[in-house]
């Protein structure tokens, strides 16, 4: 490990004073952004065992045809808090959570701008998730409407609280996301350290603060539609009701501005953790910095310009407008990939686990983007449309692609997190069960899709060949299910019987390599001099300091 | 697997479709062998610091130029058959109103002809002529389905308080499965329907028979 | 102007032509609104941003400078603890489930928010010495 560890060089920080142990007191009043962090990230890893839980029933209720194991009520409760949780609950806040821990170290900064207000992000996120989730206690069930909760259905087709509740809960996250996107586009702004120009400031912080643009404009409308869903359900309100004057079309309109952008939220951040992993792996900068950083910038408007491909069987928008915008966006994702592999090009690759899942990130993300492509296609949508062909598609990109990018950035930046090592026999294990078990739990659903099973159906009939690859799926499921438990058993191993990891067990590019392990209140002693996007690189290679590429 | 023979519109999907599964299997095999070149070549085998390059001008310049000329491509592809498959033709021999409800189908064929309503334990049937265009006027009169008939390939949403319109040509005689294809509620998945594809002159007599019937 | 200004001014320009292209293409009503609003909001951004860097200049883009250079500046006052933010968070859940069960809850909720934003702001008064 120390073979790669320049850092041990001068200019190496001393141990870490030893950090006060927080009681549940010091837990609840922090405002530190490392903290809060850890809140995020151990709260979304709660609601991502939750929801995991509900698919893997799912799985079991769709593993053999006509054999629903749960009833009707049911089974849609399950599939759409499945969906509302890992979209709302998991995914995101991930992203916003380790942004949360990461960001200020790697700009150099304190603590975020407003730390009152982090810890505010924090509990309303945490309060609105338990709000959505208590629809399970309510007498009538949770929402059962489908994570877009299309109305009329979500709104005069509804009866029962639990819907109001997903409404509530769901107005609380937005309002903790927009406060963290605040909060990341000001830390980054104005907190920066000395000499760290925008144009220096790692890819990742690029990937959230553009993320944090997206959610100022995606987010409000959410809020908005949700208050409107809430309006026609509890004031009298007729928007979505046609028979009083409403559009059930317009439902989709307000939805699916958001909806769209909100799947880039669900991505960038992760596409930084994989900009940061893949560079330091193959022991070179990133290729195309700029060409990166204006791509990301690319897919932030086009996002905001393809929401209606979601509604191509409508017969209601203007195809042509929103499938080119949506091929467009093709295009700066492909940027991505010649990045990516344009740093790892006559590089010197190694593979501990952080590396095995960003190339399985990488792999698995690919199938995701070209399926999108040809979701973007009209004719092609009119087929695969809410079928499993789209279920497919969105895994790959949202499982295949970010979960795999957070359980990377999980075995990156954990020993900084936590001082500790995670153990890489175990992260191979991991690596390998997920890996098999995602493909092996999706791929099938292409081909269920295109023969025409259809999403949200708590059984199907024994049609030629839609038994044998649901059972196939349920199998996959289950052994990424195993996948995850050995994630969770190493966290709990490693933290049990520590090996410390030290300032740099990486050889990392990145400031937040240049203090100590975790780092200390408001995080630097002392900061480098920064020249480049890759301060510690730097630091322990002054020929190639300043962005040069060579001595 | 469908393939795009059962209706006229069906071909031209089924001709988007291989024209952009040919294309993403391209790039996706022309970047997978990237990656794993990559990782197999460039393994780390001695402590020498690799080339710190960060750019090339002209690979940077050709791949934003050339994923912009497929997507170009795949888009005048994709439009075309679009126009085609969203084409109404200009007095339709036959025109069925479909309306989804909670949880089956009503299907009235104009001019007098038969209504036929299902429930989720009847099915309805959908009798449709071959070779002649029919216009299905679609809605809804509670919340959002979806009718699709996967032979053909096709779906349209069924939206209270909005008529949407297409035309379908069918080619191929047979009955065909057909689904709801939007949850709505609680007996989504029971919501199902067959469609029947006979010659024009079985068509014209069922018509005659007038049947209004819950099958 | 600043990198940041930049970048509101290229989001609103993209709504805003975007927005342009979408009507004359389409005529519908929501989509337009909602790219023409997020235009203005944007651009309210970017005024914002370019007026107040216009007045300062932050270390931070100084290519040239060192963190060591600017040792001794102060960066800012960072709170380090508050109990305010997850009792204002209790408040609105309180509060909005209110929206629900009634209006009691509501009001118990509304009591909560205020004692917690005014807590948050007594935090914020400098210490008055004696």
């Amino acid at each position: 490990m120390n073979a790669a560890n320049g850092a041990s060089a001068a200019g190496a920080p001393a141990l870490p004073p030893p950090a006060p142990r927080l009681g549940l007191l010091g837990w609840l009043t922090t405002t530190n952004h490392k903290q809060i962090g850890i809140l995020y990230m151990a709260t979304t890893l709660g609601f991502f065992a939750l929801s995991g839980l509900m698919a893997l029933v799912i799985r079991a209720d769709l593993a053999v045809p006509n054999h629903p194991l749960v009833g009707r009520q049911e089974y849609a409760e399950l599939f759409t808090l499945h969906g509302t949780a890992m979209i709302f609950l998991v995914i995101a806040p991930f992203g916003l959570g380790m942004a949360n821990y990461i960001l200020p170290l790697q700009v150099g900064a304190p603590d975020m701008a407003y730390p009152r207000l982090n810890a505010l992000s924090y509990w309303l996120f945490l309060l609105g998730g338990l709000v959505v989730m208590s629809g399970l206690l309510t007498r009538d069930g949770a929402a059962a409407a489908g994570w877009f909760a299309y109305a009329p259905l979500s709104t005069t087709g509804s009866p029962g609280t639990g819907m109001d509740l997903w409404c509530v809960g769901l107005l609380m996250t937005s309002a903790s996301s927009i406060m963290t996107a605040i909060n990341l586009i000001a830390t980054t702004v104005l907190y920066r350290a000395p000499g760290m120009t925008m144009w220096r400031i790692p890819v990742f912080c690029w990937d959230m603060v553009v993320t944090s643009l997206i959610i100022l404009m995606a987010f409000p409308p959410l809020a908005a539609t949700l208050s409107l869903i809430l309006i026609d359900r509890r004031l009298g309100g007729h928007v979505f009701d046609p028979t009083h004057g409403g559009s059930a079309v317009v439902y989709q309109h307000l939805f699916w501005f958001f909806g769209h952008p909100e799947v880039y939220v669900m991505v960038l951040p992760f596409f930084g953790m994989i900009t940061e992993i893949i560079p330091v792996f193959s022991r070179k900068p990133v290729f195309g910095y700029t060409g990166f950083v204006l791509s990301t910038l690319a897919i932030a408007g086009l996002s905001m310009s393809v929401w209606a491909h979601h509604m191509f069987v409508t017969g209601a928008v203007d195809d042509p407008f929103f499938s080119a915008m949506s091929l467009l966006i093709a295009v700066p994702t492909g940027i991505k990939y010649v990045n990516w592999i344009g740093t790892m090009w006559r590089g010197a690759i190694v593979f501990p686990t952080a590396m095995l899942f960003a190339v399985g990130f990488l792999l698995n993300f690919l199938l995701g983007g070209v399926t999108g492509v040809m979701l973007a296609a009209p004719p092609i949508d009119f087929w695969t449309n809410n079928t499993y062909f789209v279920v497919a598609h969105m895994h790959y990109v949202l499982g295949g692609g970010s979960m795999f990018a957070a359980v990377a950035a999980v075995y990156y930046w954990f020993p900084k997190i936590t001082g500790v090592m995670l153990r890489e026999t175990w992260g191979r294990l991991q690596f390998w069960l997920m890996f098999v078990g995602f493909n092996a739990t999706f791929w099938p659903m292409h081909l269920l899709g295109l023969w025409g099973m259809q999403r949200r159906i708590v059984t199907y009939p024994p049609l030629p060949g839609w038994q044998a690859l649901n059972l196939v799926a349920t199998a996959g499921a289950a052994l990424l299910g195993v996948g995850v438990i050995v994630f969770l058993a190493n966290i709990w191993v490693s933290l049990r019987r520590p090996v410390p990891a030290g300032a740099d067990p990486w050889g990392g590019f990145t400031l937040e390599w240049t203090t100590t392990s975790p780092p200390p209140e408001f995080n630097y002693e002392a900061i480098p001099p920064i020249r480049s996007e890759r301060p510690a690189f730097d630091m322990r290679h002054p020929e190639f300091a300043g962005g040069a590429d060579g001595p | 697997m469908p393939d795009g023979a059962a209706t006229v519109q069906a071909a031209d999907i089924h001709h988007v479709w291989v024209v952009f599964l040919l294309t993403a299997m391209g790039v996706a095999v022309t970047v997978y062998v990237l990656i794993f070149w990559s990782i197999i070549k460039y393994r780390r085998r001695d402590d020498r610091l690799p080339p710190q390059f960060r750019h090339h001008t002209l690979a940077e310049a050709a791949f934003t130029a050339l994923p912009l000329l497929i997507v170009a491509v795949l888009f005048a592809v994709s439009y075309r058959a679009e126009v085609r498959v969203d084409r109404l033709a200009s007095d339709p021999p036959v025109r069925i109103r479909v309306t989804g409800f909670q949880w089956s189908w009503r299907f009235e064929y104009a001019g007098g002809g038969p209504t036929v309503t299902g429930t989720p334990d009847h099915p309805p049937v959908l009798m449709l002529p071959v070779g002649r265009p029919v216009r299905i006027d679609i809605t809804s009169t509670d919340v959002d389905h979806t009718f699709f008939v996967p032979a053909f390939l096709f779906k349209r949403m069924a939206i209270p308080g909005f008529v949407s319109s297409f035309d379908l040509v069918v080619r191929r005689p047979g009955d065909y499965r057909g689904e709801c294809a939007e949850f709505c509620g609680l007996d989504h998945a029971a919501m199902n329907f067959t469609v029947s594809a006979v010659p024009p002159q079985a068509f014209d007599e069922w018509l005659r028979r007038g049947r209004t019937a819950v099958r | 102007m600043s990198t940041t200004a930049n970048v509101f001014l290229g989001a609103a320009a993209f709504a805003l032509i975007i927005g342009a292209i979408y009507w004359f293409l389409s005529y519908e009503a929501a989509g337009t609104m909602m790219l023409l609003t997020m235009a203005v909001g944007l651009l309210i951004a970017t005024g914002y941003v370019a007026a107040a860097r216009r007045r300062t200049r932050l270390p931070a883009d100084v290519a040239g400078l060192s963190p060591a250079d600017e040792g001794s500046e102060s960066v800012g006052v960072f709170a380090s603890q508050s109990a305010w933010p997850a009792l204002l968070a209790l408040g609105c859940a309180v509060g909005l489930t209110g929206l629900i069960y009634g209006w009691w809850l509501a009001l118990l909720g509304a009591l909560g928010i205020t004692a917690a934003l005014v807590g948050l702001m007594r935090e914020d008064r400098p210490a008055r010495s004696r």
